[in-house]
């Protein structure tokens, strides 16, 4: 049971605080509502880019980073297509600091053109590490356009679809991001560890309440969220890579609709062990799949649910039959009495498992709060919800996702 | 709005006083040791045990890595199914993975869920049978996960540094073959278990919530599994041997981009100079207001990231740096990063420069405190990296102490651009 305190302040940023009294640290997340889905389909890239460049000096603050670490503290951040969010752990003592920072840089960057050309170098090297120069690393450049509709904001990859892109933004494209996404009603302030609710209130009231609310950015629509694919694409992309891979990507319900968390626990009957389907009935008793996994890529709107394999083979022949394999235990999840009661309780009792020990860390903690209270949910209930999934949601998921719907293929083989 | 001054950061207040927590450990009889700490909000648990004999020992990387792989995949009573499938319904974790001179054994459950796991932990620590079918299937992901690595440059250029700075015979500096794995079969796994799996002489630590209940089911536990008084193995060490400073070059087809490794020999943990140089080694490239992370990354915009380290392990000890980059790039990243390394015998920490590193330094050993676990994993690498008693109060003890002359003394004996070993891909 994790104990917390939600607050709203009078310029709309919403406040939740969890308490551990024997922590000598402390964590603050500022979540935005905001990601990759926000951006336009010509400058992808900008929300990431953006990230990078909250870290270049605020107003007040010329080096982030400098005044942080005085402080004893260290900080990361992330994008997703959904959100953004950044996070600051630090001894309990200084944990004002971090209120500081985050504060100061939701009032305004600096926007420095220094910044901005060195990250905008940074940034392009970080996507030819994560996707040009590594093997698989352009998979969701591959499979995203395949299976959205080019207007749908999903179709591209968080990182963006081109350095190109990331090149291009120049510092009225900042300017504009910030004024129409960076805000405290468009934001959530979670903190975990050694900081009393009544403190944390207090220094949220002092730095973040003078903040005015601004005007949000309506999000784009999400084009053809509702329009699963009924045909199957399938393409080859002949690249250096050490194996033949094989990605299997099928649409899936958004977040806190019906079927999302049977898609997350078909994932787990799926692969969430050694004992589970795709490791017992593919890796270990046949020849050609040296891995099979399956997981979701947990969206706000209509997601993915992801197969992915690497071959011990590569002849058109092995590939097939892997594939038909893949999408066997697909389509076979959909028959009613498939599923065993044993396997969904084995997948609850592994979420369960899951879901406490990765908030045990603070970082995580924080960030889990933060998304609970941006989705008006209780924590605690987040176990109850999965372990009340029955049989037949399973069944009518797989359905619904493998049956009457077709799925986007990559292989990515050597050239 | 207008009363409030944010051109005052609020005020820094010093860490401190930081006491490690000390575990309990004991000596059960059969001769295993014992550590256990409980602490936490969160009803988990975690039991690791480290067995002398690793890749050193067994030499081979492949062996005791599969050995550690295939435990749970069968023993003489139960099937591997039954096994992975028991660990898997009670929510619980199994891992098991060779290191240098060990190899460790996890696991990791809700205290909810406890029932059955230690008995059936020991049943596979007694009596694995490595089936062979099995072994075949792990071999294949083995050999996936190698062709996967060799294709990375940072492991490429990883690799050939090695060889300067530890000599090209260390087991860590050879790349490791696909011959070696596929020479694995039942037969040398059944062996190498029955030579490194021997309660006495190895080292099990018990974290979480724990009961008197749960102590003593893990003493049980370790009571149940085979001892064998003076065959503990013996420790196979290979201490370094560094090749004169020089610039080699690895070819990797078809790379987009390039990745420079360079390292420089350091004293061993047991020096006086060792923490000293831990500290100078995170003033250049430690964190992100390092030297290297300031110069290169945030005002030149090389890299994505570059990094110093400093390695201390049983056989040897040295100073890594580390980035990938455009191939552009590379001399000029090459150039820049010795001029930082220079500057930190040449040209003195500065007031800013020393709080944050004393502060970043500070944070992160409070970070060891953060959980049991945490804590745990420190003191399992006093055993695997051979760390002296004391060491975490002696840091704390030095960094109180530590001025930017004694950086600048410490790096104008160790950091020296002209004794760099740099392997660079192409």
């Amino acid at each position: 049971m994790v104990k917390y305190e939600s607050f709203t302040l009078d310029n709309g940023l919403r406040l939740v605080c969890n308490y551990d009294a024997s922590s000598a640290l402390a964590v603050v997340n500022v979540l935005y509502n905001t990601g990759a889905r926000d951006e336009h389909p010509q400058l992808t890239g900008i929300a990431h880019l953006f990230e990078h460049l909250m870290f270049g000096g605020s107003v007040h603050v010329p080096e982030f980073d400098a005044v942080l670490e005085l402080a004893g503290g260290q900080s990361n951040a992330a994008t997703s297509a959904d959100f953004t969010y950044f996070y600051d752990q630090l001894p309990v003592q200084n944990v004002e600091t971090a209120f500081y920072l985050e504060s100061d840089r939701m009032l305004s960057l600096s926007f420095s053109d220094k910044a901005l050309q060195v990250q905008r170098a940074v940034v392009v090297e970080e996507f030819k590490q994560t996707c040009l120069n590594r093997p698989y690393g352009k998979v969701m450049h591959t499979l995203r356009p395949l299976i959205y509709d080019a207007a749908h904001p999903y179709s591209w990859p968080v990182i963006g679809k081109e350095p190109a892109h990331i090149e291009g933004v120049t510092q009225q494209n900042v300017k504009d991001w910030f004024a129409s996404h960076y805000a405290p009603n468009n934001a959530i302030l979670s903190v975990a560890g050694g900081i009393e609710p009544s403190r944390a209130l207090e220094l949220a009231r002092k730095w973040f309440g003078p903040i005015p609310a601004r005007s949000i950015a309506p999000r784009p629509v999400m084009v053809g969220d509702d329009a699963w694919p009924t045909q199957e694409k399938r393409v080859v992309v002949k690249d250096n890579v050490p194996q033949t891979a094989i990605y299997i990507a099928y649409r899936m319900p958004p977040y806190g609709e019906e079927g999302y968390d049977a898609a997350d626990a078909i994932t787990d009957i799926l692969s969430a062990g050694k004992s589970t389907r795709l490791f017992q009935r593919l890796m270990l008793a046949t020849d050609i799949f040296a891995s099979a996994d399956a997981f979701i890529t947990a969206s706000e709107h209509s997601g993915l649910l992801i197969f992915t394999a690497r071959l011990n083979e590569s002849s058109d022949r092995a590939i097939d039959r892997a594939v038909e394999m893949l999408k066997a235990e697909a389509r076979q999840l959909a028959v009613p009495g498939n599923v065993t009661q044993y396997e969904l309780d084995r997948a609850k009792n592994k979420f369960e498992s899951v879901f406490t020990l990765e908030n045990t860390n603070l970082v995580n903690l924080a960030r889990t709060l933060a998304i609970a209270q941006y989705h008006g949910e209780d924590i605690n209930s987040t176990v109850p919800r999965y372990r009340r999934l029955t049989l037949a949601d399973i069944a009518r998921t797989a359905q619904r996702i493998f049956i009457d719907h077709a799925p986007a293929i990559a292989i990515f083989k050597n050239e | 709005m207008n009363s409030l001054d944010r051109t005052t950061p609020p005020p820094i207040r010093p860490i401190g006083n930081l006491t490690l927590p000390q575990p309990y450990t004991k000596t059960l009889p059969n001769g295993t040791v014992l550590s256990t700490l409980s602490g936490g909000e969160w009803d988990v648990c975690n039991l690791a045990i480290l067995f002398p004999g690793g890749v050193f020992e067994a030499k081979s990387e492949a062996l005791p890595s599969l050995c550690a792989s295939l435990l749970s995949e069968g023993s003489a009573v139960h099937s591997g199914k039954y096994i992975n499938d028991y660990f898997d319904f009670h929510g619980a974790f199994f891992g098991a993975s060779a290191s240098e001179h060990y190899t460790t054994v996890q696991l990791t459950w809700l205290s909810s869920m406890s029932a059955g796991l230690l008995p059936l932990l020991s049943e596979i620590l007694t009596s694995p049978t490595f089936p062979d079918d099995a072994l075949q299937a792990y071999k294949q992901q083995a050999l996936a996960a190698l062709k996967a690595k060799q294709a990375k440059v940072a492991y490429q250029s990883q690799k050939a540094v090695a060889k300067l700075i530890m000599g090209k015979d260390n087991p860590n500096a050879q790349a490791q073959l696909p011959s070696d794995i596929e020479a694995v079969t039942p037969q040398s796994l059944q062996q190498w278990h029955r030579r490194a799996f021997n309660a006495c002489g190895c080292h099990a630590f018990l974290s979480g919530k724990l009961s008197e209940q749960t102590v003593a089911e893990a003493e049980a536990f370790l009571m149940s599994l085979p001892s064998s008084p003076g065959s503990t193995l013996q420790r196979s060490l290979c201490p370094y041997v560094a090749a004169p400073p020089q610039t080699v070059t690895v070819d990797v087809p078809a790379a987009l981009q390039q990745s420079v490794s360079m390292a420089l020999p350091a004293p061993p943990r047991t020096s006086p100079d060792y923490i000293p140089l831990r500290f100078a080694t995170m003033a250049l490239g430690g964190y992100f207001g390092s030297r290297l992370m300031k110069n290169i990354r945030e005002d030149k915009g090389y890299t994505y990231g570059i990094y110093s380290a400093l390695f201390g392990t049983l056989d040897g000890s040295y100073v890594y740096i580390s980035a990938d980059t455009d191939a552009k790039y590379v001399d000029a990243l090459i150039a820049e990063a010795k001029h930082d390394i220079a500057s930190m015998a040449s040209v003195p920490l500065s007031e800013e420069e020393m709080q944050r590193l004393k502060q970043h330094i500070s944070a992160d050993l409070i970070e060891t405190l953060n959980t049991p676990f945490s804590i745990m994993d420190y003191y399992r690498t006093f055993v695997t990296a051979g760390i002296p008693d004391g060491y975490f109060q002696a840091q704390l003890a030095q960094l109180q102490a530590l001025t930017p002359a004694h950086i600048q003394a410490i790096s104008a004996k160790y950091l020296n651009p002209q004794d760099l070993r740099i392997a660079i891909t192409i």
